[in-house]
């Protein structure tokens, strides 16, 4: 029985090590910032744009880790986006959340952050 | 060779869940990384998915031979952003054990699960969901809780679930016990196709709810293959400790499709 509690706590504390390591608004930015910055430049509105890191962060991660949104072009996500809404079951107004958020969050990402410039 | 228990029931819960697949015509599958450990992650709200599991237990010891495969088919209902609903229709299989002179085919039993998700495990510190089941066959029920923790790190996926069961099982139900479990899994996309990882499972059996058996404990890799029409992920777990009343190597596969 020591050995199970033994297991179970060290596998709580290695999930609060790797929860507190990652800061999950670095890499996927919360609407309520980019409504002032690139969201506005977009014209997206902050439901909208919580609508879509909604999307990502839940429907896309069904199925495969949502992906660095600065690893990709904006190019490259409309072609993404345009593959994996079907399959994803998105409805119009969830896919044109989805990317309004995916691009809001790409331009407003510093430029380190970006591997491939934006075009 | 006997027949442990009548197959009616079974064919009735089989031509049920290809009716319940035939009128679903919304059904897809949101692919498992993981087939010992449950995600905590829910399907999405409206979503229908249709998985089937398979199963094989087998010890090939002189002394204690046996082989049984397992099936179950269950359909997940998404019914809000948090809540997911899953029926699992029949859970059947095919049992050869000398020991106790069991041998064919046989349903076991069906059950329905409730998993709630509390937290996102991508933008929370900790994914963290509550998962319910009540299963009921011939001779047996079992409620099972369950707290599934995940974290999603870039192409990485930690999941760990503590499970607490309680079984009623004889004619009479008059046989009761529980048992504890954990399992543990890691996951790593490699492509958005293929993902390999690894499940560790730890059993203990608490027969009477009185003095608790020796730990049993399974490891073993995981490999993950998924496109837009199907997924499958497959894990052969052994065993690591020595316990010979458990079986010494089990592999499961889970199948999904999408309609």
């Amino acid at each position: 029985m020591r050995t199970l509690l033994g297991t179970g706590l060290s596998a709580w504390f290695l999930f609060l090590l790797a929860g507190c390591a990652f800061d999950p608004n670095v890499a996927f930015p919360s609407a309520r910032g980019l409504v002032t910055g690139a969201g506005a430049q977009e014209g997206a509105d902050l439901a909208t744009l919580e609508r879509g890191r909604k999307i990502y962060t839940t429907s896309c991660t069904e199925c495969h880790v949502a992906r660095p949104i600065g690893h990709y072009s904006i190019e490259a996500w409309h072609h993404f986006v345009g593959i994996m809404a079907p399959r994803a079951g998105l409805e119009a107004g969830d896919r044109a959340a989805l990317e309004a958020y995916l691009l809001a969050a790409r331009r407003s990402l510093p430029a380190t952050e970006r591997k491939i410039p934006t075009r | 060779m006997q027949l442990v228990r009548p197959l009616s029931i079974s064919v009735r819960a089989i031509t049920l869940l290809i009716t319940l697949i035939l009128v679903c015509p919304a059904v897809r599958a949101g692919a498992r990384r993981f087939n010992y450990v449950y995600e905590a992650t829910t399907t999405a709200p409206g979503v229908i998915e249709s998985e089937t599991w398979v199963t094989w237990k087998t010890s090939p010891r002189e002394e204690r031979r046996f082989n049984a495969v397992d099936f179950r088919h269950e359909l997940e209902f998404g019914i809000t952003e948090h809540l997911q609903l899953a029926i699992y229709v029949a859970d059947w299989g095919y049992r050869e054990d000398p020991g106790t002179n069991e041998h064919g085919f046989s349903y076991q039993d069906s059950a329905l699960e409730l998993i709630y998700n509390l937290t996102n495990p991508t933008t929370d510190l900790l994914g963290l969901a509550l998962y319910g089941e009540v299963r009921g066959g011939p001779e047996e029920v079992e409620l099972e809780t369950k707290l599934i923790l995940q974290k999603n790190l870039g192409r990485f996926v930690l999941a760990y679930n503590a499970t607490l069961e309680a079984v009623w099982e004889g004619d009479r139900l008059e046989e009761h016990g529980g048992e504890f479990s954990q399992s543990f899994g890691v996951s790593y996309e490699i492509s958005p196709a293929f993902l390999l990882g690894a499940e560790l499972l730890h059993e203990i059996e608490i027969p009477d709810w009185s003095e608790t058996e020796d730990s049993v404990v399974y490891a073993g890799p995981n490999l993950s293959y998924r496109n837009k029409i199907w997924w499958a992920t497959v894990t052969p777990l052994v065993q690591l400790t020595d316990i010979g009343s458990e079986v010494d190597f089990q592999t499961r596969l889970i199948f999904g499709f999408s309609f």
